[in-house]
C-alpha cells in the first residue's frame, strides 16, 4: 500500500467517524425533541410560569342619589430593586422630591443587594406616572452623552393596588365603618356585607425567565371582578343635617354621646343615621375602639317616658281606655315595697289619658298598665320589637333586654309601664313610633335601598317584613294624642314646626352606668313624626348623658325640629293644615267640651226646625 | 466515489457543496444571532439589534478575506504556512500583554483595541493547520521515497509549546480543539494506529488525572451525565439543563423564530455557544436536523477536495481545516444536546463571535482556493457558468 492510499484511507475514516457522530447526535436530538420532549418541554414550562393576583376592586357605599360614602380607588405601591439600581443617591435625589421622602433616607433603601423593597405603600397615580417620567426625561437626557446608556437610571416598579377612601369623611362613619389593613371590612356595613361589597381577585400567568417577564406569555386565567356597589337609604343632605344638630347637642350639653335617626314609617328605610362622636374611616388609628360602635344599634338603654306610648297604646287597642278617659291621677303611688313618683309634686288631678300623656305622668302610665294583664303589656312589648334585634342589617344589632313575665316581681309592671326595666336601642324606639306613623304595622328598618352588580345591573333591595301590632285606629288616635305633645302644654313645644302638624313624646330615662351597674345621669330623647295626620317621616333624637338641664323635651326637641323641618323641605312634603280636632287634657276641659258639643247640638236642631 | 454520475460524483460538486452549506449555514447564523441576542443587546445597550449589526458587518469583512484566500496564488501560501507558527505563537501572547489583554468569562484570550475585539486563538487554528500541512510534506515526501519517517516528532515540539501559550490563557475550548486538529492530521499523515492508541491513551490518562484530582473539575465534567440531578441543576448543570429543555419545547417543528423563552435569562450563553438549543427551541427538530445536514455536507466537501488535492500540503491543510470544523461542531453540539460535558467552543458561522467567523472563512477561502486551481474543476465551474449565463 502506497503512502498516498493510507493517507486516502485515513481521511476516509475520519469522515466516517464524523458523520457517525452527526447522526449518534441525530439520533440524540430525535429522543430529546420528539421522543421525550413533552417531560422537558413541561419542565420548562413549569419553571417559566408564574402567577399574579389582579386585584378586584371594592364595590362602592352611595347614599341614596349615588354620592359615595366609600369608593376604591387605584393607587400604586411604590417598590425597589435594588439588585438592579446602579446609582442609588443620584435616584434617591431624582425621586426623593417627588415622593415627598427624605432623599438620604431613600438612598439607604435603594442600596443593597434586596430584589423588593416597598419605598411607599400608597401613592396616587399621578406621582407614579410623575416618577416614571422623570426617571425617562433623566435617561433621555443622559443618553445623549458618550456612554450614556451605561449611566441610566433604573430600579422603580410599581404593583397597582386599590386603596379605600372615605369622600364624606366623619358623616355616616358610624354605618359605613371602615376595613382592615388586609382589605376586608371590620365595622360597619363595610364589616356586615362585606362578601356583597368584595370583589373577586383575578389571576394572570406568565413566563417568567431570571426575573424577567416574557413579553407575549401573560395570560388572564380569571378576570377580576369588581365589587358589588350598595345604594343606601341614607340621603347624604340629611345625614349631614342630622349630623350637624346632633353634634352640636352633644357639645352643648356635654353629653356622652348622641344619635338621630331619620326614618320613612312606610318603608322601614332609614333616611339619616347620625351619631357623634364620631371617626373618620381609614383614619382609625389612635381612636378610642368605643367610638367605632354604632350607637344607635348596639347601645341600650330604658327608653323612660317614650316607653309610655306602649303602654297607651296597648290600653287603648285592648278597648280599656280612650284618648278622652278620665283618670284619677295622684303625684305618688306605692306598689310591693316601693313609691314611684311623677316628676313635680302635683295634687291629684284629673287627666285625660291624652292629657297624663301630654304631661308625661308615670303615675297615670302605671295606672293605664294595670288595666292590663302582665301577660298582656309583655306580648305588646315583644309586638313593637322590644327585646328582639330589629334586623337592620347593621354590625352588632342589639335587642335590648325585656324580662320573662315569670320573672317580674311587684314593682316589675309599674316600672315597665313608664317605661323602665327594660332596654332598647334607638333604633327599637324610633321603630315603636314608625309602627304608630304607619297605622300600626311594623316595619325592620333598613338601610340599602339596593345593589348594583360589577356589569351596572341594579337589583333593588326586596321589601322589608312587616307585622300588624295595633290597629289603624288605635294608631290614629296615639298621632292625634301625641300632637298636644308638642303643644304649648306640652313637654315639647321646642319641637313644633309652624305650617307642619307634629307629634312625638319626649322621654327623660334614668340611665343605668355600666360602670357601676346603677342609675347615673340620664338618657334624653325625643321621637316624633310629621305631619302627623298623615307621617312621612319619623326623626328619633337620644342623648346619652347630658350634662345639666336632661329633659327630652329641651334638649331633643330643638334637634328634631331641625332635621324634621329639613327632610319635609327637602323631600318636597306641603304644608298640613291645622287639626281640626285634639283631645282635650282633663275632666274640666272635657266638660266644656261636652257642653260646647251639647249647645252646639242644640242651635243646630233650632236651625233645623226654624229652617 | 466515482462509479456513479450522481451530482456528488463531479469534481465540482465538492466547490458547490461547500459554497452552499457556508452560505446557509451563515445565513442562518445570522438570523439566530438576532433572535438570541436581541434580549441580550437590548440589555447591554438599548438597540436589540447591536449584536447582529456586530455580526453583519464582519460577516461582510468575512467574505472579503475568504474571496482574497481563495485567489491567493499556490506558491504565496507556502511562505505563509512557514511562518504561521510563529505567528500563531505571537498572537496567542498578545492577549498576556497588559493593557492588550481582556479577559471575558475568566478566560485571557481576546485583545482589545478600543471598543474592538479580537480573539487571536481563532486565527492561531489556522496557523496551526497549514503550519502542520507543510511540516508533514516531509514526511509524505519521506513516506513515498520508501525511506522511513515518523511524522509525529515532525510537529509535536512546535504544537507542545502553543498548548502552554493557549493554556496560559486558561482556554480549555481552544486547546481541546487545537489538540484535535493535531491528532486528526497526525491520524491522517499515517501514524501507525499502535503508536496513535498510545498517543490517545497518554492524552486521555493526562486529562483524566487532570478531571479526577479536582473535585470541581469533576463535577463539571460528570454533569452531562445528569444535568437535571439535584445536585447538579442548580449549580453546573443548569446550562446543559436548561439546553435540554430548550430544545425538547421547541419539539418536532418548533416554537416559531424569534419565541425561544429559554433566551429571556434561564439559557446563559444562548446567542454564543448555546446558540444550537436555540434554534432547536425555535425551528425544532426540523431545524437541528437540517443543520447537522448542512453540517455533514460541508464536512464531506472540505475532505473531498482533501482527497483530490494534487500535493501534500494542500491535501494536508485541507484535512486539518476538516478536522477543526467537524471537531468543533461535534463539541458545540455534544454540549448543547449533553452527550459531552461543557468545553466552551462556539459552533462555526452561527454562533455570535467575529473572529471565530472571519478565522473560519479564511479557512473556507482557502479550501476554495485549492479547488480553483485545480483544472478539472476550474473547467467545470467555467462550464457551468457559461451555461448559467446563456440560460439567463
Amino acid at each position: 500500500m502506497t503512502h498516498k492510499s493510507l493517507v486516502e484511507r485515513r481521511i476516509r475514516y475520519v469522515v466516517t467517524i464524523s458523520l457517525v457522530l452527526l447522526m449518534v447526535f441525530a439520533v440524540r436530538l430525535i429522543d430529546v425533541q420528539a421522543v421525550r420532549a413533552a417531560g422537558f418541554a413541561n419542565r420548562a414550562d413549569m419553571e417559566l410560569a408564574k402567577r399574579s393576583l389582579i386585584m378586584a376592586p371594592r364595590g362602592a357605599i352611595t347614599d341614596v342619589n349615588g354620592v359615595e360614602f366609600a369608593r376604591s380607588v387605584i393607587a400604586y405601591r411604590v417598590l425597589a430593586d435594588q439588585a438592579i439600581i446602579d446609582y442609588p443617591k443620584r435616584l434617591a435625589e431624582l425621586a426623593a422630591p417627588i415622593l415627598d421622602i427624605d432623599s438620604g433616607k431613600l438612598e439607604a433603601q435603594l442600596t443593597g443587594t434586596r430584589r423588593y423593597v416597598v419605598i411607599a405603600q400608597s401613592v396616587k397615580p399621578a406621582v407614579w406616572r410623575e416618577l416614571q417620567a422623570a426617571v425617562e426625561r433623566y435617561n433621555a437626557e443622559v443618553s445623549q452623552e458618550k456612554n450614556g446608556f451605561a449611566k441610566r437610571l433604573a430600579g422603580f416598579f410599581a404593583e397597582r393596588i386599590y386603596v379605600r377612601e372615605y369622600p364624606e369623611g366623619e358623616l355616616g362613619a358610624a354605618v359605613v365603618g371602615f376595613i382592615n389593613r388586609a382589605g376586608s371590612g371590620a365595622a360597619g356595613l363595610e364589616y356586615s356585607m362585606n362578601s356583597t361589597l368584595a370583589g373577586v381577585n383575578g389571576e394572570y400567568t406568565y413566563a417568567n425567565a431570571g426575573g424577567t417577564i416574557i413579553p407575549g406569555t401573560q395570560k388572564i386565567t380569571s378576570e377580576a371582578v369588581k365589587g358589588n356597589t350598595i345604594r343606601l337609604t341614607i340621603d347624604r343632605d340629611v345625614q349631614w343635617v342630622a349630623q350637624e344638630a346632633i353634634r352640636t347637642a352633644v357639645k352643648s350639653s356635654k353629653a356622652l354621646s348622641g344619635t338621630v335617626i331619620v326614618m320613612d314609617p312606610k318603608t322601614g328605610e332609614i333616611l339619616a343615621h347620625a351619631s357623634y362622636p364620631s371617626f373618620t374611616p381609614g383614619n382609625t388609628k389612635g381612636v378610642d375602639p368605643y367610638r367605632w360602635k354604632n350607637p344607635s344599634v348596639q347601645e341600650v338603654y330604658e327608653p323612660g317616658s317614650t316607653g309610655k306610648v306602649i303602654t297607651v297604646a296597648s290600653a287603648i287597642e285592648e278597648g280599656k281606655v280612650g284618648p278622652e278617659t278620665v283618670l284619677s291621677v295622684p303625684d305618688k303611688l306605692r306598689r310591693s315595697n316601693k313609691v314611684f313618683s311623677d316628676h313635680d309634686p302635683h295634687p291629684v288631678m284629673k287627666w285625660t289619658i291624652a292629657g297624663a300623656l301630654a304631661v308625661s305622668s308615670n303615675t297615670a302610665a302605671i295606672k293605664i298598665g294595670e288595666m292590663l294583664s302582665n301577660d298582656q303589656l309583655h306580648s305588646y312589648l315583644k309586638k313593637f320589637g322590644v327585646g328582639e334585634k330589629p334586623g337592620s342589617g347593621l354590625p352588632g344589632e342589639e335587642g335590648g333586654k325585656l324580662l320573662d313575665v315569670k320573672d317580674w316581681s311587684g314593682t316589675t309592671a309599674p316600672t315597665v309601664a313608664f317605661g323602665q326595666g327594660y332596654s332598647v336601642t334607638a333604633m327599637q324606639a324610633t321603630s315603636v313610633f314608625a309602627t304608630l306613623a304607619n297605622d300600626g304595622v311594623r316595619v325592620t328598618p333598613t338601610v340599602v335601598k339596593g345593589i348594583s352588580d360589577a356589569a351596572g345591573r341594579y337589583t333593588p333591595a326586596g321589601k322589608q317584613k312587616s307585622v300588624r301590632v295595633v290597629s289603624a285606629e288605635t294608631a290614629q288616635k296615639m298621632r292625634l294624642m301625641m300632637e298636644s305633645v308638642v303643644s304649648a302644654s306640652g313637654t315639647a313645644p321646642t319641637a313644633a314646626i309652624p305650617g307642619y302638624r307634629v307629634a312625638g313624646k319626649t322621654g327623660t330615662a334614668q340611665r343605668v352606668d355600666d360602670s357601676c351597674g346603677c342609675y347615673r345621669g340620664y338618657t334624653a330623647s325625643f321621637i316624633g313624626f310629621a305631619p302627623a295626620d298623615k307621617p312621612e317621616f319619623v326623626v328619633s333624637v337620644t342623648i346619652q348623658d347630658p350634662k345639666g338641664l336632661h329633659w327630652g323635651g329641651y334638649l331633643g326637641g330643638p334637634v328634631f325640629k331641625k332635621v324634621m323641618s329639613f327632610v319635609l323641605k327637602d323631600q318636597h312634603i306641603p304644608p298640613t293644615a291645622p287639626a281640626t280636632n285634639s283631645y282635650v287634657l282633663d275632666q274640666k276641659a272635657l266638660k266644656a267640651k261636652i257642653a260646647a258639643a251639647e249647645a252646639l247640638n242644640k242651635s243646630q236642631s233650632r236651625v233645623s226646625t226654624n229652617g | 466515489m466515482s462509479n456513479s454520475k450522481s451530482l456528488f460524483s463531479r469534481p465540482a460538486s465538492a466547490y458547490y457543496l461547500i459554497l452552499g452549506s457556508v452560505v446557509a449555514l451563515s445565513a442562518l447564523g445570522l438570523v439566530m444571532v438576532l433572535s438570541a441576542s436581541s434580549v441580550t443587546a437590548l440589555n447591554e445597550s438599548g438597540n436589540s439589534f447591536a449584536i447582529v449589526l456586530r455580526q453583519g458587518l464582519f460577516l461582510l469583512l468575512s467574505v472579503g478575506v475568504a474571496w482574497v484566500a481563495m485567489k491567493l496564488r499556490a506558491e504565496l501560501w507556502v511562505p505563509v504556512a512557514r511562518v504561521s507558527l510563529v505567528v500563531s505563537a505571537l498572537l496567542l501572547i498578545l492577549p498576556q500583554v497588559p493593557g492588550l489583554g481582556k479577559t471575558v468569562g475568566g478566560n485571557t484570550n481576546w485583545i482589545g483595541i478600543g471598543s474592538f475585539t479580537l480573539q487571536p486563538s481563532e486565527f492561531a487554528k489556522f496557523g496551526i493547520i497549514i503550519w502542520c500541512a507543510l511540516r508533514l510534506r516531509i514526511h509524505d515526501n519521506k513516506s513515498e521515497q520508501g525511506l522511513v519517517s515518523n511524522a509525529a516528532p515532525l510537529i509535536v515540539p512546535g504544537i507542545l509549546i502553543i498548548m502552554v501559550l493557549i493554556l496560559l490563557g486558561r482556554d480549555l475550548g481552544t486547546a481541546v480543539v487545537v489538540a484535535g486538529i493535531v491528532g486528526g492530521v497526525l491520524f491522517i499523515a499515517g501514524i501507525p494506529m499502535k503508536v496513535f492508541a498510545i498517543l490517545g491513551a497518554g492524552i486521555g490518562s493526562a486529562f483524566a488525572f487532570l478531571i479526577l484530582t479536582s473535585s470541581n473539575r469533576m463535577n463539571r465534567f460528570s454533569a452531562f451525565f445528569d444535568p437535571f440531578a439535584d445536585e447538579n441543576y442548580k449549580g453546573v448543570g443548569w446550562q446543559q439543563a436548561h439546553s435540554i429543555m430548550g430544545l425538547a419545547s421547541g419539539g418536532p417543528f418548533g416554537t416559531g423564530l424569534g419565541s425561544s423563552k429559554q433566551k429571556w435569562g434561564n439559557l446563559p450563553a444562548a446567542h454564543t455557544d448555546f446558540i444550537f438549543s436555540v434554534i432547536g427551541e425555535e425551528l425544532g427538530l426540523l431545524g437541528t436536523i437540517a443543520v447537522l445536514t448542512l453540517f455533514a455536507l460541508l464536512i464531506l466537501g472540505i475532505f473531498r477536495v482533501a482527497l483530490r488535492a494534487n500535493n501534500s500540503f494542500e491535501r494536508y491543510a485541507c484535512a486539518g481545516v476538516g478536522c477543526w470544523l467537524s471537531f468543533q461542531v461535534i463539541l458545540n453540539i455534544g454540549t448543547v444536546i449533553s452527550v459531552m460535558p461543557v468545553v466552551g467552543v462556539t459552533l462555526p458561522f452561527i454562533s455570535y463571535g467575529g473572529s471565530s467567523l472571519l478565522a473560519t472563512f479564511l479557512a473556507i477561502g482557502f479550501v476554495l482556493g485549492v479547488m480553483r486551481r485545480d483544472p478539472e474543476i476550474a473547467a467545470e465551474i467555467k462550464e457551468r457558468k457559461a451555461v448559467r449565463a446563456a440560460r439567463g
